[in-house]
């Protein structure tokens, strides 16, 4: 609980890029599979937990900072880069500036998002989810309320909680531009894939 | 042992929901803090599921304003005008939507102009009302947050050297930020309650403060004289009651006693055996509808279970087929009476 103020930070100014740090791996970083992308993502938030996060003015600079200090890393141990991958990694550019306002999520695109979400849920869990985050009741009152198991709430909770994760990792797809779909060129063309 | 990031993400998210949607138990943290221990991931896996959770109240919030709760409520797939940060609709939303729209309704407006304005940090004051019924959740501007219990009023001033919570009737749970340069202080009646990191409660009632610990440590001291530390130290599961003349009494409570004391927090109020009377008290101090027991033999009969302290009518009928009487409901309230033949 002592925590609730870094988690809110991470919220706030790391969680919004996290999609287009994944764009950018995909489309610079070719060996890497999704699930290696997974991986750097987690180490990369393992980073963000004992740093001293209100001296960080520039979030986004600092993610893609973490990510390439773990890419060269990985790259030493050869866990995911092949050696040769090294130089081009160290070559890298970080994009210099935010995706324009069209690029960025709107409030309103993050809704939309959030509603097909909740849409896709199994009716249980779904009404779980909406009694806890939209009607404000706690776990146990939801559990009184739909005659379940606090337990089962939890389950319920975790599993709409699943998927809106899963829809972090797409992010960098569709509001942010694809990556072949041009963009204004921010990013470099250094891999050679 | 490599683990993969999907099972990683699966437990991680667990741990979010249940750490942030209730407190742990005791086992539970250790349980936590043993898995957080494990694996880097581990923690990178936590932070971002507890990152994203707490996003979701943003954009619950978002939706509230803009009316997409109810679309959700109807799940209707449907989106409606813009997102407005004014969280001033809230008040008139259900009581129990309402708290924690208003909770992040701070935090929204910062949210949306992108980074928090020197200005809004270095000192302000916001006063914070909840009314009969309600349990308001409030996020402080320092990672802090406090719920106030139904009839409440508490002013909050911040700045560089201070934070500190005026609270000048009702009852609130605050659960403290670290920050040992800027203690966080409680005044409420005669006296002021220290903290620096830590959890607790205190209800001001006419001449009595109840401070109640449940983690960490608080000091007590006296308002008309700051120097005066009537109680250097009240640890966890202890409950001090402070009269107006600084007498004051100390009692150890158990860890169940602790959380049914708090159980209002989540609208909930726990019986165990007071008699209906206190039970009726009770509920009726969270109620504008007021429960009323016409029969003194029936008042004096013990109530036990959990009820919703927004639910008189619930609780009239579960007493009433209980203790065998007969709830009734008139202009001035819900009427419990003993069954007709009894």
């Amino acid at each position: 609980m002592q925590d609730r103020a870094r988690h809110q930070w991470v919220a706030t100014h790391v969680l919004p890029h996290e999609g287009e740090v994944r764009a950018w791996l995909r489309r610079h970083v070719h060996s890497l599979s999704p699930s290696d992308i997974d991986d750097l993502i987690q180490d990369a938030y393992a980073r963000l937990w004992s740093v001293e996060f209100s001296h960080i003015t520039n979030a986004r600079g600092y993610l893609f900072a973490i990510i390439r200090n773990l890419l060269l890393e990985n790259a030493r141990r050869a866990r995911i880069v092949p050696m040769e991958r090294l130089g081009e990694i160290e070559m890298l550019r970080i994009p210099s500036e935010e995706p324009g306002p069209d690029r960025r999520v709107s409030a309103r695109q993050e809704l939309e998002r959030l509603e097909r979400m909740v849409a896709g849920l199994p009716e249980q869990c779904r009404r779980a989810f909406q009694l806890q985050k939209f009607q404000c009741l706690s776990q146990r009152q939801i559990a009184l309320k739909m005659n379940i198991a606090e337990r089962t709430v939890e389950k319920y909770l975790a599993i709409a909680l699943g998927r809106v994760l899963d829809a972090l990792k797409q992010d960098g797809e569709g509001a942010m531009g694809r990556p072949e779909s041009g963009t204004n060129g921010h990013v470099s063309k250094q891999s050679t894939d | 042992m490599y683990r993969s990031s999907r099972r990683i993400d699966s437990e991680a998210t667990d741990w979010a929901v249940r750490s942030h949607a209730r407190a742990l138990s005791a086992e539970e943290q250790a349980e936590l803090d043993t898995w957080l221990e494990a694996d880097p991931r581990h923690r990178g896996a936590f932070l971002r599921a507890s990152a994203a959770w707490m996003d979701l109240d943003r954009l619950a919030a978002l939706s509230g304003t803009s009316g997409l709760a109810q679309a959700f409520q109807a799940s209707q797939p449907r989106i409606q005008s813009q997102p407005k940060s004014a969280p001033l609709a809230a008040t008139s939303v259900d009581m129990l939507a309402a708290r924690k729209h208003w909770a992040v309704a701070a935090s929204i407006a910062v949210v949306l102009l992108g980074a928090i304005p020197a200005w809004w940090v270095h000192s302000h004051r916001n006063v914070y009302v909840s009314q009969v019924g309600q349990v308001r959740h409030v996020d402080l501007a320092d990672g802090s947050n406090m719920v106030l219990n139904t009839e409440t009023r508490a002013t909050v001033q911040y700045d560089d050297a201070h934070r500190e919570i005026d609270l000048a009737k009702g009852e609130g749970f605050f659960q403290v930020a670290k920050d040992p340069v800027r203690p966080f202080v409680v005044r409420t009646g005669a006296i002021s309650v220290r903290a620096i990191g830590t959890v607790f409660s205190v209800k001001a009632t006419h001449h009595r403060v109840d401070v109640t610990v449940s983690q960490g440590m608080v000091e007590l001291v006296d308002n008309s004289n700051p120097e005066h530390v009537l109680r250097r130290r009240l640890g966890a599961n202890e409950r001090a009651t402070v009269e107006e003349t600084h007498r004051f009494e100390v009692q150890h409570l158990d860890n169940s006693e602790v959380s049914r004391r708090l159980g209002w927090r989540d609208g909930l109020l726990d019986f165990e055996g007071q008699s209906l009377l206190e039970a009726v008290g009770e509920m009726n101090r969270h109620n504008s509808k007021h429960i009323v027991v016409d029969d003194p033999l029936l008042a004096a009969r013990p109530v036990v279970g959990q009820f919703l302290a927004n639910d008189p009518a619930g609780f009239a009928t579960t007493v009433a087929v209980a203790l065998g009487a007969q709830s009734i409901e008139q202009d001035d309230g819900i009427h419990l009476r003993r069954a007709s033949g009894q």
